[in-house]
């Protein structure tokens, strides 16, 4: 792959992969250059499947290396989304989302911020397309919920 | 699928934030390739071949005979007890020489003076 091409991918998905990567690991950016490093070498039929497919490996891998060193405390500390200056519920929005089960957290990062189809994200979460879609409206339900609560 | 909703809307125009360096990648990627690509073949392919004729060699080494001893005879046949060669002395001249040693040079008997030599000789004549 070119380095334009490279460039394009890093700018269109580079920002969404951090946040899925966040979802395991305290080093989110590293693994997320590794991967863009990896796919200048490779060349996938499905980029944006590909990509979340080696993040999600190396995010992995990373959090078994940083539970024995214990340091997710201070990158928890970072704000999932850029903050926006008028914006009252970015907090609310941020924990809700932190506060949803891991199976049905993931479907909906993939799916918002990767951009990626249920059909893709069925087999990157090892389910069902039908299943990872359910799991999104539930994750959606969820966040609903929390997002009423006074 | 059905159209997205205003939960959605709202959450989708939230941008993740992310602290990549996008320039180290891009130069990092770049830097990965180039050295990809002027990777010679040349030292695999010596080691390979080295290592291939190394091991013909050693099979070689290892399934050759044991070179075969110099055959050598413990001793040497014994020659034939009697001899075929001729007599360096002749019988007579042993017979006088046995006289010599036995009876002394008297066996000889008196010696007689020696005819004078002849001094001329005629062509033809001195073989």
């Amino acid at each position: 792959m070119d380095a334009t091409q490279l460039a394009l991918w890093l700018d269109r998905l580079g920002a969404a992969l951090v946040l899925y990567a966040r979802q395991w690991c305290d080093c989110p950016d590293d693994v997320v250059q590794e991967a863009f490093l990896r796919l200048a070498a490779a060349d996938p039929e499905n980029v944006p499947a590909w990509l979340h497919r080696v993040v999600r490996h190396a995010a992995l891998d990373a959090a078994r290396a940083a539970r024995r060193r214990r340091t997710h405390e201070t990158a928890a500390a970072r704000p999932l989304f850029v903050p926006v200056a008028d914006d009252p519920d970015g907090e609310a929005i941020e924990r809700a989302i932190q506060a949803l089960p891991a199976d049905l957290r993931e479907p909906l990062v993939a799916h918002l911020w990767g951009g990626l189809p249920f059909s893709d994200i069925g087999p990157l979460v090892g389910t069902s397309p039908a299943t990872a879609h359910r799991r999104y409206r539930e994750a959606l339900e969820l966040l609903r919920t929390q997002l009423e609560r006074p | 699928m059905n159209e997205p909703n205003d939960l959605e809307r709202r959450l989708r125009a939230r941008q993740p934030l992310a602290e990549l360096d996008r320039d180290h990648v891009l130069y990092e990627a770049g830097r990965r390739v180039g050295r990809r690509e002027g990777r010679s073949v040349l030292w695999p392919l010596a080691t390979l071949v080295s290592t291939a004729l190394a091991i013909v060699f050693a099979l070689q080494l290892a399934l050759r005979e044991a070179p075969r001893e110099p055959e050598t005879l413990d001793r040497v046949p014994p020659v034939a007890a009697t001899s075929t060669l001729p007599p360096v002395v002749a019988p007579v001249t042993r017979q006088w020489e046995q006289r010599v040693l036995d009876e002394g040079l008297e066996a000889l008997g008196p010696l007689t003076p020696l005819a004078p030599a002849r001094t001329t000789f005629h062509t033809g004549e001195f073989k």
